[in-house]
């Protein structure tokens, strides 16, 4: 830690100290600590008293130990109550959570509508993985009719926020005409973009892409590339591309790519 | 006996292994649980990361695609290409990210590799029982593990108490396809998947 860093972790604590949520944050990180050491029965007795005052992160954190049965009988109807309760103190991992389980229908009940509800508060509060499922319950009719646009608009929203895997579906969408208009260069680059974030399929695609020079100008060299690195994270039909590219390239040439693809997914 | 059955997967992936049997699947069950005390013992990273760190074990242990195309049952070739891609994927996730998360809560238990016989042509099924370190009863657990294929070893079901974790997950699965369709199958383990554990 540099000094000056020493004094603005100086300076907060003198500005924290004697505030009542000082005390209420330290018990959360003391529970933290509990659980970090695998102490989940502590952890659980020093979140629950602060999620009965009314501590949203404590209730949701609650209820992911029943969720998971750590330190208590796994119970995933509790969990739920757990994570309402933070969900309607808006705590956006509870409302989540709450939405995803209403959705697999896995503790009591499959809920879409109460689903959808949840995921759009949170994806109003700002979590990219509650704007991606919202997206796709728009996408499906789940919950509220089929509306591409809207479909469209919350998983872009998602890719914008970095989920590569809300990239790849709005570049899939892009190239079909699913929610707006069809378009090969847009959806490449969004395709790049999932690619870079290592989604593998997205990488196949991309190999397609270059291959096939849609969207982009076609490059053999760019092609072998990702179809390797595609292959590399398990999408076996990539190495069709593979075999394509390295025979027009040559031995020489696409070893050397494909060592560079594989310092690429090493980093 | 749900809950004692997940439960059960994950202590047996756990426990410190007393090896008395032998064999490659014998071998493979007692590598994998003794790697995934490693990665679950190691000092200097969060509960989160210790548990992502056993997803890999979870994923190079069992044959994730062979589970995932016999649990989808008869539906599997009704299925397009690319529904069969993004299900295959999404239940390779559910797996691993719900049992990497689960087994972050067991420690202290004991699983004893018991037996090895053979099973059909292909498999082996490795007899293993779980001892509880608190007292609580024994459970019996086996491996069915396919031996014969060029990648090695590699787990393709569990029988906790001798009920098969594939079968009872096929006629799940079966009973959300008959009323979601397979892109509803895929949707509720997505949403499975999806769910977060503790935060900061």
């Amino acid at each position: 830690m540099t000094s000056r860093s020493l004094i603005a972790a100086a300076a907060l604590t003198l500005l924290t100290a004697g505030a009542p949520a000082l005390a209420q944050d330290k018990s959360f990180t003391d529970g933290m600590i509990a659980y970090e050491q695998q102490n989940f029965v502590e952890a659980l007795n020093i979140w629950r008293p602060l999620a009965d005052a009314g501590d949203a992160k404590a209730a949701y954190n609650i209820g992911a130990l029943y969720f998971e049965g750590k330190g208590v009988e796994r119970d995933p109807n509790l969990a739920l109550e757990f994570w309402r309760k933070a969900a309607e103190a808006e705590n956006v991992d509870a409302q989540h959570n709450l939405a995803l389980t209403l959705i697999a229908g896995d503790a009591d009940g499959r809920n879409y509508q109460e689903a959808l509800h949840w995921l759009v508060r949170a994806a109003e509060n700002g979590s990219p993985r509650s704007m991606y499922t919202l997206g796709k319950m728009y996408l499906y009719g789940l919950g509220a009719p089929r509306n591409y646009e809207a479909a469209y608009e919350w998983i872009g929203k998602a890719g914008e926020a970095g989920v590569p895997a809300a990239l790849y579906n709005i570049a899939k969408m892009t190239r079909d005409g699913i929610g707006t208009e069809p378009d090969a260069e847009v959806a490449f680059e969004l395709y790049r973009r999932a690619a870079e974030g290592r989604h593998a399929r997205a990488q196949a695609a991309l190999a397609i892409r270059y291959a096939e020079g849609d969207g982009t100008p076609p490059s053999e060299e760019r092609a072998l590339y990702w179809a390797y690195r595609a292959y590399k994270n398990g999408v076996e039909k990539a190495a069709e591309t593979m075999d394509d590219m390295s025979e027009v390239l040559g031995q020489e040439a696409a070893k050397a790519i494909m060592a560079e693809a594989e310092i690429a997914e090493a980093k | 006996m749900k809950l004692l059955r997940t439960a059960a997967l994950a202590l047996a992936l756990l426990a410190p292994f007393s090896p008395a049997a032998a064999g490659p699947g014998a071998d493979h069950i007692t590598a994998m649980s003794a790697q995934a005390i490693t990665a679950l013992q190691a000092s200097g990273s969060t509960l989160a990361e210790r548990e992502k760190a056993l997803r890999p074990i979870l994923r190079e242990g069992f044959d994730m695609a062979r589970i995932a195309r016999f649990v989808a049952g008869r539906y599997w070739k009704r299925a397009t290409p690319e529904q069969q891609k993004e299900y295959t994927q999404v239940f390779s996730e559910y797996v691993l990210a719900t049992y990497a998360r689960r087994l972050g809560g067991y420690a202290g238990e004991d699983l004893k590799v018991l037996a090895e016989k053979p099973a059909g042509p292909k498999d082996v099924l490795v007899k293993t029982q779980i001892v509880s370190g608190s007292g609580g009863p024994a459970i019996d657990a086996e491996w069915r593990v396919r031996t014969g294929d060029a990648e090695g070893p590699k787990v393709i079901d569990v029988l906790v108490e001798g009920v098969s974790m594939a079968v009872t997950r096929r006629q799940d699965f079966a009973s959300v396809i008959r009323r979601d369709g397979f892109d509803g199958l895929i949707n509720v383990l997505r949403a499975r998947a999806g769910r977060q554990g503790v935060r900061q």
